[in-house]
């Protein structure tokens, strides 16, 4: 056939949809399998990300500097007495991120010596950032402010340049607890995801449910497959068109995600560790679940979400939605570093969020989208402590940092790739050469703003 | 010429192509490179013919000559071609009726001679390749796109009325009778009902003394009648209970003690004629049983006839009253005395909480006004969408309402909310919960509706209704937006989501311009007869409140106060905190005396003289500590407590206050939340008061009875909490009002009313404001447009929207995305590095935009005629490159499961949870960008199983009366098929026109004629396990990767 005329998708370029059609089993050349045996090997990442812009003002508190005040934020505005303080003079904490004190542990909050394992790092963000929120977690997760088109993520493309995903072995190397797939581990092989480890599987009967997902070609005793599987498992229809490819490993990931999943589920009810509770939320639940596959599967990434902050209205301040939404993330690092303390050392949980929001209280008792803002790490590699936020690195002598983005916005200090950079890099092995295919263009825009990729070195090495 | 490969052939009748034929003339010609034809027409005269032409030729004719007798053939329209493939329109007079004709193709640098040539006669696109079509693969890839998928219904219309008037049909939705659809209509009663308007006389009131008696024995026979002797009973104000804060006769003996508790309130009727209806609105934890004048009315959570010593057959939570109605036994009502008689009950008697608090509301029939057909909840409203979406024959039309809906999304869920937090005028919550849920279901049903009826009309209508649309003013925060205070939410979305399209020619400074363009924008209710409709509730919508009310006052600013200064604990002074100080035989001597307002610092109380007593030593400075609280009392009295209605304390304050009436707390704000109880002298309020000059109002209808009839005293006493000594102001001003409603108001909680737009002019900036300032579409919005006009800042902008290119552009390419291809995008359609096609079909698009339609642009059923081209059929819609091509949405793929099997669902299936699991939930997404059109959003691990559960729940759905239902028995009867290998073509060429592999097709023959056990066993009809096996491999062949396409 005249391959001319199969497609327009052919001859489009487009530099989105490229990638699609590329097929799972193209031989795998370049592809060097990190997790088969160097130091790196039993390193684990757990991604979450805040959705709507978390206020970081009100999160990491510069304290020190006297534009955090009553006027520019007539109701947000926590006093002194009610915050936590950093142990570091300038920056307070909210009361709600208590439970995530354990993890911080600065020994002058509280006199006792703790693991220190907490950075919080303010001001973090990118040169001509969106204040788009569609546009920014774009940005955020595909690694490359401005290209909205880009659909696949930076986790995605350490994964896909380390393992080789074609390899059904490999298929559960990632995953995300979502009901949809999120993109930091979208690209075109799928990544599994769910929400619910113990009720992935297809209803009905065993006999039932086995013989209608039946077996992908090649299987043992069936070199044709059988069933569902063994539909998605064999050619596709119109095979030049897109979304081909997709749609058969989807559906082979699919069969080899529900026999991970019961594997793990069938080992028994899960008990987290060390008298770890967590929150009793959506965002509890999965990551009680990520612990769960951490410790049961060779799971190396695990992405979650919690939505609900963007906070325009009625924001709250010592209590309130905000609180609340604080409240469940600071839980959640508490009970992840007790549950995960047996691979603690090899652990890395990493917050994302695609904006702050604006220095000054709105009409609404809320915040409008702005710039720069915190990101949350913490285990057993992280140097713990505050990052950004000290009479050093803010400097109140002239304009506020807090507005002097435009007049309105936090200005940013460090780049969210450089923050990203170190977790592939520093905790994840990953060469400078293989960074900057993960971050696209990492090292020009190093160059270009050398001051935003300074390196704040949050995670040992050693 | 050489190389002769052509032809088609093709009979011309008056107006219609009869038949079309085609043969290669020559056997020697390679078939693959015969020329197809696409299109062929005659129209007023004039012959269109489209055709494909293979790579390789120089040259082209069209050539006709009469059908009948032979003779020569004419070359009608001839021109070249460059070599490479391509489509080619000839366009010239019609030879005539009963000619054919045919297409040859050569290698001849110059073409034949021919009557007509030229560009207006002959056209070449190269590239497509739309004639690759067949007619099943036309008609199949026109019902994925343009419905929701192939349905035995459409399939046979199509087959009757041809593609073209199939189209023609869906782009006039209007002409396509429903009235005659029983499947669609059958369903509206599960999904709608109709509200009778009337005026509630609340005959037993929250906050009634009542007389009770506490079930420690049993009370004495016929304690429910209307005549009674409950002398020896208890008295005091409902709620009835304890442990939950919603109690004002509070039961401290009855945990451990006595699990019921009866209650009798005797209560005047005029006249109970009037009432057409009688409801009973409980509140209560954790059962009760009602009578009316001795007759059983209602209960809850009860078993039997409750004894004193019964307990609550289940658990309830107080909290959210629960409306029971109860007009059949409206005939118990007399004039004059009648009982409710109530018995709550208890679940155990350990347990920590109790509560009763009965209300009795009659209802009289408003006759003037209009009786309403309302959405039932917010599940209808998500079903709505699949009830058209399957059983509807607008298809096109239901494709569209759901995607503006989908486009001009809202969240259900913050409406419900922000109607839950209003209250009426008396400050008290104006509605229950559920009947927030309900009037937020209705607000997003109207906005739906009206997306819906104009699907394909014009975009400025949907723009502007979106706009003003109360559930979009709420949603995004315009409601919000004043003057001053300028919330940018809504202006940044309609810029960056509902009409330009993100940074599309517009800049932070155009969102905080237009943003407080639309200060002033809010909601109002309306008596329904009075509201007005679009385009009148956009362009002059009412400027008042729904209620307006006049205060007279009980207690005004001004003297007869004293005031004890916060340097320590009032009562005893410097010991532990009490509310000694609030009680009415406090003595206040030792005060000072003072009038209000008083405090120092904040300006604007409300009186010209700013204050009535300064404290100017409350706030620190040098050497003088301050103080941080400052405790007052007001004795007053009130001649006939019990003929007040609607008393409301109003207050302006800053920071933070905690009030007392009669030494009991009747008021405290939110910046005292979690402060003590009473709150110590030297705390802080927990914030800044949001608005210090605004009144804060709380009811006091529920404590009236805490009040003494004259010449007894009454005082209400307040303990004031500034943020912190530093702070530069700290005050308050506090009064005691009865409110009155004027005519013509509404409150907010008042059930007959409807929601609707209300520009505020006095929250309007009427500053100047710029827009896209140093572009060609700079719109400079003069300032000082006091009163309605106003409203031009914001509606002028929207208009202008829609004549902007950004818009036209978004617009388009989100359309040519949903309904073409998602190969392109605003980005890839500005760089032009689209496929030429794509970007040909979008620039078509915003051409048909640009033109006007009844005088405007922007009509959306011209542009979709553009997008789908469905007379000529040469653009890219019709090409065999996008067939298949789309990854179908949940809506989409539930929709087109449904119409597959004409499966009939259920309300009680709760199809709507399906989205949810598909991932795409209607009418609650919480962000604005609404559900994405591109496939690789909707394709992973975590949904593809919910797409083949769905699949295999609809395909066994078996019983008439189940969730979901596929009649098999009449799908058999009327197709007669019933081996796997049939079972597979069927599907194979209706539902997927003929592109299931062999492979693919041997797989599901193998799969159908396996036995349970996994045995080959062919599928037979005689087989008691024939109908489970063929519903099972129904559902696997509604689970096919093919299947995801559309």
């Amino acid at each position: 056939m005249d391959l001319s005329r199969r497609s327009f998708l052919k001859s489009s370029g487009a530099l989105t949809w490229g990638a699609i059609t590329a097929t799972l089993f193209t031989p795998v050349l370049f592809r060097r399998n990190l997790y088969a045996g160097n130091d790196n090997n039993n390193r684990r990442v757990i991604v979450i990300f805040q959705r709507g812009g978390n206020d970081g003002l009100n999160t990491v508190i510069p304290r020190g500097d006297a534009e955090y005040n009553a006027n520019n934020r007539p109701t947000l505005f926590i006093p002194d007495n009610l915050a936590i303080d950093s142990g570091n003079g300038f920056a307070q904490f909210h009361p709600a991120l208590q439970p995530m004190m354990e993890v911080y542990n600065h020994t002058s909050i509280n006199g006792q010596a703790g693991l220190g394992n907490l950075a919080v790092i303010h001001r973090v963000g990118y040169s001509g950032q969106s204040r788009s929120h569609f546009d920014s977690q774009f940005y955020w997760e595909n690694g490359t402010p401005g290209n909205d088109e880009l659909t696949e993520g930076s986790f995605y493309r350490h994964l896909d340049r380390t393992v080789n995903l074609a390899d059904i072995n490999n298929s559960f190397v990632a995953a995300a607890l979502s009901s949809s797939q999120i993109l930091a581990l979208k690209g075109p092989k799928p990544i599994p995801n769910f929400t619910r480890a113990s009720s992935y599987n297809l209803t009905g009967g065993t006999a039932t449910a086995t013989r209608f997902l039946g077996k992908v070609p090649g299987s043992p005793g069936s070199p044709n497959g059988t069933g569902l599987l063994g539909i998605y498992g064999s050619a596709h229809d119109q095979q030049d068109k897109i979304y081909r490819s997709l749609v058969h490993d989807t559906g082979k990931l699919m069969g080899a995600t529900i026999d991970t999943l019961q594997a793990a589920v069938a080992q028994g009810a899960y008990t987290p560790e060390n008298g770890a509770v967590y929150p009793n939320t959506t965002l509890g639940q999965r990551l009680t679940e990520a612990a769960m596959l951490l410790k049961r599967t060779t799971v190396k990434v695990l992405a979650v979400d919690i939505g609900g902050w963007d906070t325009h209205t009625g924001q709250g301040q010592v209590t309130g939605s905000h609180a609340g939404l604080l409240g469940q993330v600071a839980n959640s690092f508490q009970a992840l570093s007790r549950d995960l303390q047996s691979m603690w050392n090899d652990v890395l949980i990493v917050t994302n969020t695609e904006f702050g929001r604006t220095s000054q209280e709105n009409g609404s008792r809320g915040t409008d989208h702005a710039e720069a803002c915190v990101v949350f790490a913490a285990g057993g590699c992280v140097n713990g402590g505050v990052y950004n936020c000290d009479s050093t690195t803010w400097d109140t002598s002239g304009v506020s940092p807090m507005f002097q983005k435009s007049g309105r916005y936090l200005s940013r200090r460090t780049d969210y790739r450089a923050v990203m950079g170190e977790v592939f890099t520093r905790f994840l092995g990953d060469s400078n050469g293989l960074l900057n295919e993960i971050i696209p263009g990492y090292d020009a825009a190093a160059a270009a703003n050398p001051s935003d990729f300074a390196p704040l070195n949050y995670i040992r090495t050693s | 010429m050489n190389n002769v490969v052509s032809h088609l052939r093709t009979v011309l009748g008056g107006s219609i192509l009869g038949l079309l034929l085609q043969s290669p003339l020559s056997q020697a010609a390679d078939p693959a490179e015969i020329p197809t034809l696409c299109v062929a027409s005659v129209e007023q005269g004039n012959l269109t013919v489209a055709a494909h032409i293979r790579a390789g030729f120089a040259s082209v004719v069209l050539e006709t000559r009469p059908e009948a007798g032979g003779g020569a053939w004419s070359s009608h329209v001839s021109g070249s071609l460059d070599g490479r493939e391509g489509m080619v329109v000839f366009l010239a007079p019609s030879p005539g009726p009963n000619a054919i004709f045919r297409i040859r193709a050569g290698l001849e640098t110059t073409p034949p001679a021919a009557a007509h040539s030229g560009p207006s006669h002959f056209s070449v696109t190269y590239g497509l390749s739309s004639c690759f079509f067949s007619e099943n693969e036309r008609t199949g890839h026109v019902l994925n796109r343009l419905a929701y998928g192939p349905s035995e219904y459409d399939l046979q219309r199509i087959s009757v009325i041809g593609l073209e008037a199939w189209i023609a049909e869906q782009l006039n939705p209007a002409g396509i009778d429903e009235t005659s659809n029983s499947a669609l209509n059958s369903r509206f009663a599960d999904l709608f009902y109709s509200f009778q308007p009337a005026e509630a006389t609340s005959l037993v009131r929250t906050g009634d003394t009542v007389k009770y008696f506490k079930g420690t024995s049993q009370p004495a026979a016929g304690w429910t009648d209307a005549v009674y002797n409950d002398s020896v009973w208890l008295s005091g104000p409902t709620g009835i209970g304890f442990g939950d804060s919603d109690d004002a006769t509070v039961l401290t003996d009855m945990m451990g003690a006595y699990t019921t508790v009866f209650a009798r309130k005797t209560f005047n009727v005029v006249d109970p004629s009037i009432f057409s209806r009688l409801e009973l609105r409980m509140d209560y934890d954790d059962g009760f049983v009602a009578y009316l004048n001795g007759q059983e009315i209602a209960r809850a959570n009860a078993s039997g006839t409750p004894l004193f010593n019964s307990v609550a057959s289940g658990s309830h939570e107080a909290g959210s009253p629960e409306t029971f109605d109860v007009t059949a036994f409206k005939a118990n009502l007399v004039t004059g005395n009648n009982v409710l008689a109530v018995v709550g009950l208890n679940q155990a008697i350990d347990s920590s909480d109790f509560s009763l608090i009965p209300e009795l509301v009659g209802l009289k029939t408003l006759t003037e006004v209009p009786q309403q057909t309302r959405i039932k909840g917010v599940r209808e409203l998500q079903q709505l969408v699949h009830v058209r979406g399957a059983y509807g024959r607008r298809q096109l039309q239901a494709v569209m309402g759901e995607f503006w809906e989908n486009h001009f999304t809202t969240d259900y869920e913050k409406v419900r909310d922000y109607f839950d937090d209003l209250r009426n005028s008396d400050a008290v919550d104006a509605m229950p919960y559920s009947q927030a849920e309900q009037e937020a279901a209705h607000a997003e049903f109207r906005e739906h509706e009206f997306f819906y009826q104009n699907a394909l009309g014009h975009f400025g209508d949907l723009l502007l209704y979106s706009a003003t649309s109360p559930a979009q003013l709420i949603y995004l925060d315009n409601v919000l937006n004043r003057k001053g205070a300028p919330n940018e939410n809504y202006a940044r979305e309609i810029l960056e989501l509902f009409a330009f399209g993100v940074d599309n020619r517009y800049v932070q400074a155009d969102i905080e311009q237009l943003a407080r363009c639309f200060t002033g924008w809010t909601v109002r209710k309306m008596w329904p007869q009075n509201a007005p409709t679009y385009p009148a509730s956009s362009r002059t919508p009412p400027t008042e409140q729904s209620v307006q009310f006049t205060d007279s006052p009980l207690i005004d600013l001004g003297s007869g106060w004293k005031y004890f200064k916060g340097t320590a604990e009032p009562t005893p002074v410097g010991g532990q905190p009490t509310t000694a100080w609030a009680a009415t035989a406090y003595d206040d001597a030792g005060w000072s005396a003072g009038s209000t307002p008083i405090g120092y610092g904040e300006v604007g109380f409300g009186t010209t003289s700013w204050y009535g007593t300064q404290l100017t030593d409350m706030r620190q400075a040098g050497a003088n500590p301050g103080y941080p609280s400052v405790y007052l009392r007001r004795t007053f009295t009130v001649a006939n407590p019990a003929s007040l209605e609607n008393v409301v304390l109003s207050v302006k304050a800053d920071d933070g206050f905690v009030a007392y009436l009669n030494g009991v707390e009747v008021a405290r704000t939110t910046t005292m939340a979690n402060t003590g109880t009473p709150p110590p002298f030297n705390r802080t309020a927990n914030g800044n008061s949001a608005e210090p000059l605004v009144d804060q109002d709380f009811s006091l209808n529920a404590y009236l009875h805490l009040l003494n009839p004259a010449p007894q005293n009454n005082v209400l006493a307040i303990q004031l909490h500034n943020v912190s000594t530093t702070s530069s102001d700290g005050a308050i001003a506090p009064r005691i009002v009865l409110r009155s409603l004027l005519p013509g108001s509404i409150e907010n909680g008042n059930p007959n009313g409807v929601w609707t737009f209300r520009f505020d002019p006095n929250e309007h900036d009427t500053n100047p404001k710029t827009l896209f300032s140093g572009t060609p579409y700079q719109m400079n919005i003069p300032g000082g447009r006091t009163g309605i006009a106003g409203l031009l800042d914001a509606t002028d902008v929207i208009d202008a929207m829609v004549t902007h290119p950004s818009t036209a552009e978004f617009i388009c390419v989100k359309l040519v995305n949903r309904f073409v291809s998602d190969e392109i995008s605003l980005g890839t359609y500005h760089d032009r590095s689209a496929p030429a096609e794509l970007l040909a079909v979008v620039d078509n698009a915003i051409a048909a935009w640009n033109t006007d339609v009844n005088g405007r642009r922007g009509h959306l059923g011209t542009v979709m005629g553009a997008i789908i081209d469905p007379i000529a059929r040469v653009n890219v819609f019709w090409g065999d490159a996008g067939f298949k091509t789309k990854i179908k949405t949940p809506v989409e793929y539930i929709n087109s499961t449904l119409r597959a099997l004409n499966s009939q669902f259920q309300l009680s299936a709760n199809i709507q949870t399906w989205n949810d699991r598909l991932g795409m939930h209607l009418f609650t997404r919480d962000e604005p960008d609404g559900w994405s059109e591109i496939g690789l959003d909707w394709m992973d691990s975590g949904t593809l199983l919910q797409r083949v559960e769905f699949s295999r729940l609809v395909a066994n759905g078996s019983s008439p009366t189940g969730s979901y239902y596929w009649d098999l028995n009449a799908w058999v009867a009327a197709n007669s098929i019933t081996s796997a290998a049939g079972i597979v073509d069927y599907f194979n060429q209706k539902f997927y026109q003929g592109t299931l592999l062999p492979q693919h097709v041997n797989l599901l023959v193998t799969y159908g004629n396996t036995d349970a056990n996994g045995n080959p066993s062919t599928l037979n009809p005689a087989n008691s396990a024939h109908a489970t096996r063929v519903r099972e491999l129904v559902g696997l062949i509604l689970s096919l990767p093919h299947w995801q396409y559309q």
